[in-house]
């Protein structure tokens, strides 16, 4: 339950702000300028107010789309993101956000007519590129779904083109928007998947392994393209035992005809944001790895990274016949 | 004015108390026996023996934004202290005392506010409180003597999370005196006690490594260890979760001697 919620005054009569505050009937709402002035202050405890996050609902008026990072791509000339929430509802030990932000709040911003008219002008800047739109950076895409319906409104006013394609990157159950609609050839809904036992380890509070492969059961059932994201990859000495039972199990229960694509990416973390997490879990087993420095990113040794994903390229290639487009994911 | 800290720092301070009046200080000043540190000559400051209990009181002809940094080189204070501003405050629309967190504070000349965390606060009423004297006709708004500019200066010494703003509200067709003195104190020890109580629960998350360094200390004071011993339960304590070393401290405190608590832990371990 969300106790608090702060709401920039900008949008406190937006239709969507009202919406939002109308799910939680009994929180205190609080009336900021700046989102900026609870999120991004310095000195605040991430772990803290993981246990207890409050909401901020804010419009975003700047780099609304943006540059997704070298290495973060399934095929298009063009790679952009966009982020309608900045942190997630689950805890996966190895997140990146929680090294990069101070707050743990969510944040929404909820000015959603505002990212596609981005995404328009991107596609008109760059006429008969192939582009992909990442959702799901700075945020799990869908784990909100019951609180923000951005994929709901997405999926109602998204720019359909031949070149385009967008991604929706989750671990969540929310796929109602997706049941209701009709499927398109231009949307992915990507899962993030972990062997089993280590999701219960790593991916505190997300839905179990299971679960997701129901959901992409589901959603394949109902000829939605999807994407399968072995990323991170984690070490550990029972490793290959782990990723050939989950892989052998996802390609059993999906069809994989309607696999767009698959990626790998092993654990890494930027300098920065490794000192910081690894500070949050003394002790804690997915550090107790040997980690290298390459390129001011800490990651496994490359042999071993090398090793993992190759292993789990093969095994895919053993079981799916068709063209299936494989990724390896590069450092951020 | 006689150099701050220049000995005798051999102490951890956890808590720091900053009130408006002496009849505001008053409860602290029993509760945790404290009595007035004479050498800081500045502001009425105060300390239980132990050291690790603080308080000062404001003087009105000294800037507010001065406490707190005055009283965290008294107490040495770093940034694991928890601080905790306490006022009286009266409303109109009250029968009874109430204790309140402020979670937005608002200068009444300029309008700016500031934004108190309220972090695992759930379970207390929260408002909003002005930061002057000035006589409000709607007589429902709190207002809180010098909070602005003392929480302003507060939030850059600690951790956000580790500032509470408290309030004592009463009727306001009271004067202090009139309240129940019975009741006040009640409310005070209740509600204090379980702010400081969820502070000390709250250091644990935000600083995993000093809890496990603090434990060590603890451990090393109550049991005797040879150096190659103490080596060892360092290296132990590191590989702890903070919360599993909370929930085995009974139990380590029952044992006899330092080779059961080190044989303890490496059972836990397994």
């Amino acid at each position: 339950m969300i106790n608090t919620i702060y709401v920039e005054n900008e949008i406190k009569d937006h239709s969507r702000t009202s919406s939002i505050l109308s799910k939680f009937k009994s929180s205190r709402i609080i009336y900021v300028n700046k989102y900026s002035e609870v999120f991004n202050k310095k000195k605040q405890s991430f772990r803290l107010q993981k246990k207890d996050p409050l909401l901020i609902l804010a419009k975003k008026n700047n780099n609304l789309v943006l540059k997704a990072p070298e290495g973060f791509g399934i095929g298009a000339s063009k790679n952009y993101y966009f982020s309608h929430m900045y942190n997630c509802i689950y805890d996966c030990k190895y997140c990146f956000l929680q090294g990069l932000y101070s707050s743990a709040n969510y944040l929404v911003f909820v000015n959603y007519e505002d990212f596609l008219n981005q995404i328009k002008n991107l596609v008109t800047r760059n006429k008969g590129k192939s582009i992909t739109f990442f959702s799901g950076y700075d945020c799990d895409s869908l784990a909100m779904e019951k609180v923000t319906n951005f994929a709901d409104f997405f999926l109602k006013n998204y720019l359909e083109n031949k070149k385009i394609t967008y991604e929706f990157r989750t671990k969540s159950l929310q796929i109602n928007p997706f049941l209701k609609n009709r499927p398109s050839e231009n949307i992915i809904i990507a899962y993030s998947l972990l062997p089993g036992e280590l999701a219960q380890k790593f991916d505190i509070k997300a839905p179990s392994i299971n679960l997701r492969i129901k959901s992409l059961k589901q959603l394949t059932s109902l000829g939605w393209q999807i994407g399968l994201r072995f990323d991170p990859l984690i070490y550990n000495k029972n490793w290959k035992i782990s990723y050939k039972e989950l892989i052998r199990t996802i390609l059993d229960e999906i069809d994989i005809n309607y696999i767009h694509s698959i990626s790998f990416g092993s654990l890494r973390f930027p300098k920065q944001i490794f000192n910081t997490i690894s500070n949050m879990y003394p002790g804690d087993e997915l550090f107790s790895h040997n980690f290298e420095k390459r390129d001011n990113v800490y990651s496994y040794k490359d042999e071993v990274e090398k090793e993992m994903i190759l292993y789990c390229k093969n095994l895919i290639h053993k079981k799916v016949k068709k063209d299936v487009q494989i990724f390896s994911c590069t450092p951020y | 004015m006689e150099k701050l800290n220049s000995t005798d720092n051999n102490y951890i301070c956890e808590y720091c108390f900053i009130v408006n009046k002496i009849s505001e200080a008053q409860f602290f000043i029993n509760r945790f026996n404290l009595k007035p540190k004479k050498k800081f000559n500045l502001f009425p400051i105060f300390s239980n023996q132990k050291k690790d209990i603080w308080l000062a009181i404001n003087q009105d002809t000294i800037s507010p934004t001065v406490t707190p940094i005055y009283l965290n080189n008294c107490a040495n204070a770093n940034e694991q202290t928890t601080w905790i501003f306490f006022s009286f405050s009266f409303l109109s629309n009250l029968n009874s005392p109430h204790f309140i967190i402020i979670d937005e504070i608002i200068d009444s000349s300029t309008q700016n506010k500031l934004y108190p965390s309220v972090s695992c606060l759930k379970k207390f009423k929260r408002k909003n409180a002005f930061s002057n004297e000035q006589k409000f006709q709607n007589q429902e708004r709190i207002t809180l003597k010098n909070i602005y500019e003392i929480y302003k200066t507060s939030e850059k010494l600690v951790n956000k999370a580790l500032i509470f703003v408290t309030t004592l509200s009463m009727p306001e067709k009271y004067e202090l005196s009139d309240v129940d003195n019975k009741t006040i104190k009640s409310e005070q020890n209740k509600y204090i006690t379980e702010i400081m109580n969820l502070s000390d629960e709250m250091k644990i998350t935000i600083f995993p490594f000093f809890y496990v360094f603090n434990f060590f200390k603890k451990i090393k004071e109550e049991f005797k260890f040879s150096v190659y011993e103490q080596n060892v339960l360092e290296n132990l304590l590191k590989q702890f979760n903070p919360n599993d070393l909370k929930n085995n401290l009974k139990f380590i405190k029952k044992l006899k001697n330092g080779k059961q608590v080190i044989n303890h832990l490496k059972q836990k371990l397994l």
